[in-house]
């Protein structure tokens, strides 16, 4: 099987599940909520603003090149997208950061992963055209991520620089810019001399697939940070003697525990642990979306569909 | 009509009290299954078991743009 159609296939199984998760009701008003147990089954008090990375995911299957995509070019997905992206922005805090567990958080990771999808699902639209008056309404979350950091978890730093550079890009903002450039050298300062990037004071392979595929995002996103090609290859690096015949890693030498590989960054930049991962996803051995629970699916999910469109990409633009 | 704090903290208040006695558990039920399925008519009523998405959706185009 094409190394594209492995990571796009998981990636395309989930798109149905996740619609179940979404509100895709115009006239409800939690339209574009995408916390199926609060806006549905009714048993929390507060929507999880992690889920509404669905709206990156509806994003890549709107896009995504796959004959078998059923959702390439559907319209309905365009107009479920931007409901997704309206609740984010009416759900957050008045200093506009986002909730992820209990109300009145202010959690660093839900506004990092969040905003960096919302800012990704823009940019792949087609934006800043057509998506003004969400970009000036989101401004607040950016200055909120630029003066907030969580540097004990690399993963999260690198999702805020993600979701920052992404700003910048679209809208030229001078701040915002100026804080992409302290957060870059934040981040650089998590790069330990063996090119783990710390979460908790140690190497998590899993994570550090995460912190690589939202630095490997910055790339593309700003010409600033020159330090960041050699730093992700110092990060795969780290990680690759760790991966398995079959694309398996060994969780419990993880600092986190972390059971699965994101593969973006490894295809990314042509990893030799990539042809690992493609044996474990035709043996059908690997961790992959589908075998996630409903609040890790769609991120992981967004990450098969960028590693299948890396792919794609790569054979388009040798 | 969404769960709110303010009414989660009472269920539960009500849950580790009244909740320990069977009864009131019982009472509990009959009151959410009248309130959210019964006395409701049958497109308008909870049931967790809808709304999954279907193939067919994508056929439409809502009015939203």
């Amino acid at each position: 099987m094409l190394v594209e159609s492995l990571f796009a296939g998981p990636a395309l199984a989930t798109v149905p599940r996740v619609l179940g998760f979404i509100d895709r009701d115009p006239d409800s008003p939690t339209f574009g909520c995408c916390d199926r147990a609060y806006w549905h089954y009714r048993l929390i008090d507060m929507a999880n603003s992690r889920a509404q990375e669905a709206g990156l995911l509806l994003t890549l299957a709107w896009l995504h090149p796959d004959p078998g995509n059923p959702f390439s070019g559907k319209d309905v997905l365009l107009d479920w997208i931007r409901g997704v992206w309206r609740f984010w922005l009416a759900a957050r805090n008045a200093d506009g950061s986002t909730v992820e567990v209990y109300p009145n958080e202010r959690s660093f990771c839900a506004t990092s992963f969040s905003a960096a999808a919302f800012i990704e699902s823009v940019r792949l639209l087609g934006g800043p055209a057509g998506f003004e008056e969400e970009l000036r309404l989101a401004e607040p979350t950016f200055l909120w991520l630029g003066s907030h950091a969580n540097p004990d978890v690399a993963n999260q730093m690198a999702a805020s620089l993600h979701a920052l550079s992404g700003y910048a890009a679209l809208t030229g903002d001078a701040k915002i810019t100026a804080m992409v450039r302290e957060r870059g050298a934040e981040m650089r300062a998590l790069l330990r001399e063996d090119g783990a990037f710390v979460e908790y004071d140690g190497l998590d392979v899993g994570y550090q697939t995460v912190t690589l595929s939202s630095l490997t995002a910055v790339t593309r996103l700003t010409p600033e940070l020159l330090w960041l090609r050699d730093a992700i290859g110092r990060g795969l690096s780290a990680i690759e003697p760790c991966i398995g015949e079959a694309g398996e890693v060994d969780w419990r030498g993880n600092s986190r525990r972390t059971q699965y590989v994101y593969p973006r960054a490894l295809v990314a930049w042509g990893s030799p642990a990539l042809s690992r991962l493609a044996a474990g996803l035709e043996a059908g051995s690997l961790v992959n979306p589908c075998w996630l629970d409903d609040r890790y699916t769609t991120a992981f999910a967004v990450d098969y569909f960028l590693a299948a469109m890396e792919v794609h990409h790569a054979h388009e633009h040798p | 009509m969404r769960m709110s704090t303010p009414k989660l903290i009472i269920l539960r208040l009500f849950n580790i009290t009244f909740g320990q006695f069977e009864p009131c558990t019982r009472l509990l039920r009959k009151a959410l299954v009248w309130r959210y399925v019964t006395a409701r008519p049958a497109a308008n009523r909870y049931s967790p078991t809808s709304k999954f998405f279907e193939m067919s959706e994508l056929a439409a185009r809502s009015p939203l743009r």
